[in-house]
């Protein structure tokens, strides 16, 4: 179990995660993009899908299994207009189109986005711990936001009750495009975490 | 004066059973997990456990006993016997274990709600509980409202396609 001083190191990490992932993204979008609520937290698995967003809510998501030294599974999440305004922003003509209708554009121009948003915060997590951590390229998903977050938990939920969340919130300045991104570390992840942050001190 | 009483929605989290009488709805949302339904409509009582996975391989239980397949089912089952049903009367119903990403996706490069669609069916076997309905597998979430008044489950997709089992 995580102390509160470790928790406090891992959210400064997280933040300095989020803060280069946000970067990027304001970068290849455009636009001004902020980080509005950003945290990591310790929580029982049953609580954390309801949590982070109702469980039946339509989300987009994209999913990501990150290898190395750290592993875990991230996943960046979109609610339905959100998702539009993303594709939009991106060039596609998707403005009649339903979220059910996208396309292959509409998906390849999601999962860059999320390539972008969860390398960055991989590659920040690799530099601040000293230890690699590489992210398998996202899988597209629209489902609804409890199923999906199910997936993302089964690895810790084989040896635990509880799991280590990682979760920011992006916001765009001019509207639309909000985001959820969440990155779960494997049980055994969380332990070299530690290790590393014990050291440092 | 008769007063009419209102269903109680009680929502089943992962890893959880929960035990409950007309005319109150049993709740869940589900992807590669299972809902498990067992009830005994003559006693009136019936539960919902949603498991995430399929075998225990004997890892002590916490807070969870719905978490995985083996265990969930013998805890449902005992915790009905428990509240008055009885053994020839429990029925069961399933649905979830979608196919919710690809094997690469996997840490385990297996696919997880295919393995826990087995494992309950296995389980249910060995109780001999009779098995009456099932809606499984696909590439899709599922919501899932079970009701005590009617004894179905009402299954639900992410595109609000709506089936009663």
């Amino acid at each position: 179990m995580l102390n509160t001083a470790l928790l406090s190191e891992l959210e400064i990490v997280a933040h300095r995660g989020a803060e280069n992932a946000s970067n990027s993204l304001s970068g290849f979008l455009a636009r001004e993009i902020a980080i509005e609520v950003n945290g990591v937290s310790m929580a029982p698995i049953e609580t954390i899908p309801e949590q982070l967003g109702s469980g039946q809510t339509l989300a987009l998501a994209l999913l990501a299994r990150v290898a190395g030294e750290i592993e875990g599974n991230a996943v960046l999440m979109f609610q339905r207009e959100d998702a539009l305004e993303l594709v939009r922003a991106l060039g596609s003509n998707a403005a009649a189109m339903p979220v059910e209708g996208f396309g292959e554009l509409e998906r390849s121009m999601m999962e860059e986005t999320a390539n972008i948003t969860i390398s960055s915060f991989m590659n920040s997590i690799t530099f601040h711990l000293g230890k690699k951590c590489v992210p398998n390229a996202p899988i597209f998903m629209m489902d609804m936001a409890g199923a999906v977050l199910s997936v993302i938990l089964m690895e810790s939920a084989e040896v635990a009750d509880q799991a280590i969340v990682f979760s920011t919130r992006f916001t765009c300045s001019t509207g639309g495009m909000n985001a959820l991104f969440v990155f779960l570390p494997s049980p055994s992840s969380l332990g070299i975490m530690e290790e590393v942050l014990i050291d440092a001190d | 004066m008769l007063t009419e009483t209102k269903p109680k929605e009680i929502k089943v989290l992962i890893g959880q059973i929960s035990l409950t009488r007309a005319p109150n709805l049993l709740q869940s949302v589900l992807g590669s997990c299972i809902g498990l339904v067992m009830y005994d409509q003559v006693e009136g009582i019936g539960g919902m456990a949603h498991i995430l996975l399929p075998s225990s391989q004997d890892r002590e239980l916490g807070n969870l006993p719905g978490k995985y397949a083996d265990r969930a089912v013998q805890c449902l089952y005992a915790a009905l016997l428990e509240r008055g049903a009885a053994k020839g009367r429990i029925k069961a119903k399933i649905a979830g274990g979608a196919k919710m990403f690809n094997a690469a996706m996997s840490y385990r490069q297996q696919d997880v709600g295919l393995s826990n669609i087995e494992a309950v069916r296995k389980h249910i076997r060995e109780f001999d509980i009779p098995l009456v309905a099932t809606d499984v597998g696909g590439t899709s979430g599922r919501k899932i409202e079970f009701d005590m008044v009617r004894y179905q489950l009402k299954v639900e997709d992410f595109a609000q396609r709506v089936q009663v089992i």
